[in-house]
């Protein structure tokens, strides 16, 4: 159990900060996964790509919860940048003084800024394919949706995102 | 228009998605046409951004907690049906192949009921028909 605690915790907590862009529900999310994956499969089978299959419930359980909430609540779905504090701001910088923050740490901000403002699916999309580097094929095998849903919503998501960045950055992106 | 076609095809050139011929076009128009130049640029700036996203530090307690609460789970703890998360594990679902297989097997012994006729009230005649001739 520490084993795959020890080598997967890292990926759940990166893939559910993303995905809920908060830390609190992050590790909820995570714990929950490990849960379930753990309780199916058995403390270990040797024959499950654990991590894989952590992945998947993650993201399902994400959107799951997404859409439970849109039906008794239809409020935004996004947490606002006010109450949420950014990536970029729980990361240490590297350059140490935000007067010295470079501008392509600026563009990251203001992407993570953006990808937030995303409705979950179309955050989920964009984490798969452009920040992960997966496949349409993989993403859509993760999500448990088709392929050309996958590709539907990424054409929809970044165009939202590329609208959003030319709101904060005029002529520099 | 043509820079309305460009720019609905922007983000996959970016990725690589388009043909060859395709993805010569959109550099022959981007050579001709600075404000789509422009556009690609952005767009593949973007895409490196995304790319270059940070992974977000674990928090130190988390390996702990999620220790704590393995530790917890009573092992013959039942989960909520996994059709309800959509998630199903490898091997514990049933082959379309196999739910085809069965729905005909069904079918088959449906029929063969069927087939022995009477003696099932349901589905045979009734043991004793009475014809009556009209009068008159």
């Amino acid at each position: 159990m520490n084993e795959l605690i020890e080598k997967h915790a890292e990926m759940a907590y990166a893939a559910a900060y993303r995905l809920t862009c908060n830390q609190s529900d992050a590790a909820d999310l995570v714990q929950e996964a490990f849960l379930r994956v753990i309780n199916k499969a058995g403390l270990y089978n040797k024959d499950l790509d654990f991590g894989g299959w952590l992945r998947r419930v993650i993201f399902r359980v994400y959107l799951n919860r997404k859409r439970g909430e849109s039906r008794r609540h239809e409020v935004s779905l996004e947490t606002s940048e006010a109450e949420t504090p950014s990536l970029m701001e729980q990361l240490p910088d590297p350059a140490g003084s935000p007067e010295s923050i470079t501008e392509k740490n600026e563009l990251q901000a203001d992407l993570e800024a953006a990808l937030r403002g995303l409705p979950a699916d179309m955050r989920a999309c964009v984490l798969l394919v452009d920040v992960e580097q997966r496949g349409y094929e993989e993403a859509a095998e993760i999500l448990n949706w088709p392929v050309g849903s996958v590709a539907g919503r990424l054409f929809r998501a970044r165009r939202l995102l590329r609208a959003s960045l030319a709101g904060y950055e005029g002529e520099k992106i | 228009m043509i820079c309305a076609i460009f720019r609905n095809m922007v983000d996959l050139y970016v990725e690589g998605r388009l043909t060859g011929f395709q993805a010569q076009w959109m550099e022959r128009h981007a050579a001709a046409c600075p404000a789509c130049a422009a556009e690609l640029a952005a767009w593949k700036r973007m895409s490196a951004g995304l790319r270059e996203i940070p992974v977000p530090p674990v928090p130190p307690n988390l390996k702990e907690m999620l220790r704590g609460a393995l530790k917890r789970k009573e092992p013959e703890e039942t989960e909520p049906a996994e059709e309800a998360l959509g998630v199903a594990f490898p091997g514990w679902s049933w082959e379309p192949s196999m739910a085809l297989a069965a729905g005909l097997v069904a079918l088959a012994l449906s029929s063969s009921i069927s087939a022995i006729g009477p003696g099932i009230p349901s589905q045979g005649y009734p043991d004793q028909t009475v014809y009556r001739a009209p009068r008159g």
